[in-house]
């Protein structure tokens, strides 16, 4: 970690060498460490450090960027002539060029010091507590823990000044006991939190049946979607079009249906980086101070996120969500419930648990079709009570058909991980979710 | 970078690393794009550092630093070391690695036009005409983009290897998105766009040859004549797949389960294990005995070739389906031990910070004879599919569906309507059975994936798929809307 004020004055120091009608200077530096295991061995246990420099310069309103991973004297001169170079050859934009202006931010918690301490040692002693949990079982594990640290600065000519330092540590497993498998996966930005122990006991939950996994005919079922499926289902809606270019370039779900009800009023959808119960970021990739904003509200679609650049274009402002590929929502929270996992399943005479999801495909964006695997705790609900493990199913549905057959939410709430950041979401239990097929 | 290299080697034999490999890696990445009209913010990019991978007992450490100093060399030594001894602590199991000639060599990839040579307003000129083409009503998002990368890389072994490399890539892609009436199509040339297009270890020849901005009028139009075409209808047919999305198929469902890393479980956590278990070599009926499938890494042009991986095995060819029959895996060192044989080279990081993984080559299937144009002739009612559009495939790699950006119905052996929002799903060998036709050579093609994900934290590799087209009878097929 640099800190602060060196970043900072670090930053100040290269714009002030860059030369344009306008310039942001980023500089991000970050620090990565993770053992995996498998067969109940450590087979990877790497670290890395790197650092970047990132370049925006504007000649009139043409822009140019260009980064690279050091800071000597040489390489901001050639991240500069670099930047300045392509901006001078860029077409014009059809608008001026934007960048933040001067503002304030919220503040974040941080965990430098649990990050750091939490060692490669640390991490070791981790997977031993795992897969002793698991030989209680005759279980096999797999999985990886890991930790980032990154801290951030941005500045630019508009004024803009802004740094954070952001942490995030995962541990997951996957425990294979039984002919059957299941899943576990703890994520927070401080490692002190973990509990390896209750980490595998979950894992070993599901897979402690006496019983082989059946198959089960394609067809419509009753549903628990636990956590970890719940969260990968909003964080592809994210993907979907909750950003405000698919909205205007008409591909997003939301195009024409903002105030709207596609949900069950139930449903709640909002992106909230300063939560502490998510991994908390205060600015965005413009250095946009983050925003709450609110999705779908009780099943109504309020609208997406926005960017500058999409801001600009709506007559809006920046919701600070300028992501690499465009504004993108990705700390995503859905208002809970007031049930439970237990209580959906006493609920359900006949229908099945889904622990996760696997290798989802967007089929179709505007219609939020969409098409995946279960995996690692796929279960048969009878007469109110998990009775057997189910062969690993496909299905394919529509989010939005989904979220409008809403049975209950869970008043319990779980942190995950995936395809666009995190969610912070409850268990669902869904009506009539299409299977279309299983694997062998 | 080689005496770099060579004091951070010493330093980690002088730590009691019983093996112990240096990469460093310099790596050049020029993205232009532009959407709508408006160019992208993506640009020039540099990257540079060393990574460290070492044997400590029965542990593995690796570490990576920015830089070329002795200050990051010390940093990634040390590291690697530490974690190393950690992981020791924990296994039991000797590290075997297979044994593997120690060599000193060279290797660059073959261009006629270095792409970072041709001056950016060219390139950006070129965008602005494929932009300019695809303007049409009902096209919402005109897309296209330019990719080139130059990777300079250096390993030296504690065998005695050293090996410099530097492979140079390029990639093109152009898409027309077209919505109304809450539905949206795209189309896409040369390969689909989520792919980033077309890509090769070639110069800026590639871009000039496959001329996008030719095309770009064409897709625009298709993507707009799918908002009215039918649905492709559901049921049980003969299937025709192009290379564009023959390609994908060979990707998901023999290129990932034959990585011998992923058969052995180290990726049971992410990705998944794989159904072609060791006991299944040598005899499980993969396919049909038209099917055979290769990995070959040094097909020139094609994304996944090179001259050595990053443990420094030279790039070659392995069958892994002989007529049918399941033959073979791609392997690393560690690996290739564990069921008696030595690596066939697919060790490959996607950067100097990454550790290598077994990562695809060039996975091919075996061109047999006919054009497309005989082969459709041949087939009386059927469906002809294009273009990659979405994937997905269980964690064992045998229940897959996908789907295209557009289909044609096959009627008495001819192309008829197009269909829009096409998908298919089936078994992975169940479906490689059912294969009973593949084109000849004169219709086979390269195609390359350069943002393969894998791994733990997610490597994206540059592979590649030769393949002709071929037909499929019996495919469960489907409507994605």
């Amino acid at each position: 970690m640099m800190g602060r004020d060196k970043i900072l004055s670090m930053a100040h120091s290269i714009l002030q060498r860059a030369e344009g009608d306008a310039v942001e200077i980023k500089i991000t530096n970050r620090s990565h460490a993770l053992t995996r295991f498998a067969r109940s061995v450590i087979h990877q246990s790497v670290s890395d450090q790197d650092i970047t420099l990132t370049v925006r310069i504007a000649v009139g309103n043409r822009m140019g960027q260009a980064e690279c991973n050091a800071v000597t004297d040489h390489a901001v001169t050639a991240v500069i002539n670099h930047a300045t170079h392509t901006a001078r050859q860029t077409p014009s934009n059809s608008g001026p060029v934007l960048m933040a202006a001067r503002q304030q931010y919220g503040k974040l918690p941080t965990f430098i010091d649990q990050i750091q301490s939490f060692t490669a040692v640390a991490r070791a002693q981790a997977v031993t507590d795992i897969t002793r949990t698991a030989a209680r079982i005759n279980g096999e594990t797999a999985g990886a823990i890991s930790t980032q640290l990154t801290e951030e600065a941005i500045v630019n000519t508009q004024g803009a000044q802004a740094y954070q330092t952001t942490s995030e540590a995962d541990a997951l497993t996957v425990l294979t006991a039984n002919n059957q498998s299941g899943y576990a996966r703890q994520v927070t930005p401080d490692p002190t939190t973990f509990d390896f122990t209750a980490l595998a006991e979950e894992a070993a939950s599901k897979c402690s049946y006496q019983t082989s996994p059946i198959r089960l005919d394609p067809g419509q079922y009753t549903v628990v979607l636990e956590p970890y499926a719940v969260g990968d289902m909003i964080m592809v809606l994210s993907l979907m079009g909750c950003g405000a270019d698919a909205v205007q370039q008409d591909r997003s779900f939301m195009c024409s249906r903002i105030g709207e009800q596609v949900a069950d009023q139930c449903i709640t959808i909002y992106d909230d980086a300063l939560d502490p119960r998510s991994l908390p970021a205060a600015f965005d990739q413009e250095a946009v101070a983050k925003q709450r904003t609110v999705l779908i509200d009780q099943g109504t679609v309020c609208g997406p996120v926005y960017d500058l650049a999409t801001a600009a274009r709506a007559d809006k402002q920046s919701t600070g969500h300028a992501g690499l590929h465009g504004p993108t929502a990705s700390h995503l929270f859905m208002a809970p419930g007031t049930s439970s996992v237990d209580q959906m399943i006493a609920d359900i005479e006949y229908g099945i648990l889904v622990t996760r999801f696997h290798y989802i495909a967007v089929v179709n964006a505007a219609q939020t079709a969409w098409s995946g695997m279960t995996r690692d705790g796929t279960l048969l609900i009878e007469q109110g009570r998990i009775s057997r493990p189910i062969v690993n199913m496909r299905f394919s549905d529509q989010i939005l058909s989904m979220l409008s057959q809403i049975r209950a939410v869970s008043s319990e709430q779980k942190l995950t991980r995936g395809y666009v950041g995190s969610a912070y979401v409850p268990a669902l239990a869904i009506d009539n979710f299409t299977f279309t097929g299983a694997t062998l | 970078m080689k005496d770099l290299a060579r004091y951070a080697l010493e330093r980690a034999t002088a730590a009691g690393a019983s093996y112990a490999d240096i990469r460093c890696e310099h790596i050049t990445k020029q993205i232009l794009s532009m959407a709508n009209g408006t160019p992208g913010g993506d640009g020039h990019t540099d990257s540079s550092g060393i990574a460290v991978r070492v044997i400590m007992g029965s542990g593995w450490g690796f570490a990576a630093c920015h830089g070329f100093t002795r200050e990051a060399a010390d940093h990634a030594v040390d590291t690697a070391i530490a974690t190393a001894k950690a992981a020791a602590a924990v296994n039991s199991e000797p590290i075997v690695l297979a044994p593997a000639p120690a060599i000193t060599a060279s290797y660059r990839t073959p261009v006629q036009i270095d792409p970072f040579s041709v001056p950016v307003e060219d390139k950006l000129a070129l965008l602005s005409s494929c932009d300019q083409a695809m303007i049409r009503d009902g096209v919402s998002a005109r897309l296209s983009r330019l990719e080139f990368v130059r990777k300079d890389k250096f390993l030296l072994t504690s065998e005695g290897t050293e090996i410099n490399q530097s492979i140079i890539y390029s990639g093109v892609g152009i898409a027309a998105v077209a919505a109304g009436g809450g539905d949206v199509q795209i189309r896409s040339y040369p390969h689909c766009w989520q792919n980033g297009g077309q890509f090769a270890t070639r110069g800026y020849e590639l871009v000039l040859e496959l001329e996008p901005e030719q095309h770009a009028g064409r897709i625009a139009a298709e993507a707009v004549q799918l908002l009215s075409a039918e649905p492709c209808p559901s049921g049980t047919f003969d299937l025709i797949l192009d290379p564009t999305q023959l390609a994908l198929q060979i990707h998901e469902s023999c290129g990932h389960p034959v990585e011998l890393d992923r058969v052995l479980g180290s990726e049971a956590s992410l990705a998944g294990t794989s159904f072609l278990t060791v006991d299944k070599m040598g005899s499980f009926p993969y396919g049909s005995e038209l099917v055979t499938l290769t990995a070959d890494a040094t097909i020139p042009g094609a994304l996944g070739t090179f001259g050595y991986d990053d443990e420094g095995i030279p790039a070659g060819s392995v069958t892994l389906v002989d007529r049918g029959v399941f033959a073979g895996y791609l392997t690393s060192r560690e690996s290739a031990a564990r069921i008696g044989q030595t690596s066939n080279g697919a060790m490959r990081a996607d950067s100097w910070h990454r550790l290598p993984l077994i990562r695809m080559t060039n996975i091919n299937l075996t061109p047999h004879q006919g054009s497309l144009q005989d082969l459709i002739a041949d087939t009386p009612v059927g469906l002809f599919m294009t273009t990659i559009r979405s994937w997905s495939i269980d964690d064992l790699r045998l229940n897959f569906q996908f789907g295209c950006e557009a289909a044609y119905e096959i009627n008495n052996g001819r192309l008829g309507k197009m269909l829009k929002n096409p998908t298919y799903t089936g078994i992975t060998p169940q479906f490689w059975q059912s294969c009973n036709a593949v084109c000849g050579p004169e219709e086979w093609s390269v195609w390359g994936f350069p943002t393969c994900g894998k791994g733990h934290p997610s490597q994206s590799g540059q592979v590649g798929h030769g393949t002709a087209p071929a037909r499929f009878r019996g495919v469960k097929v489907g409507s994605g809307s």
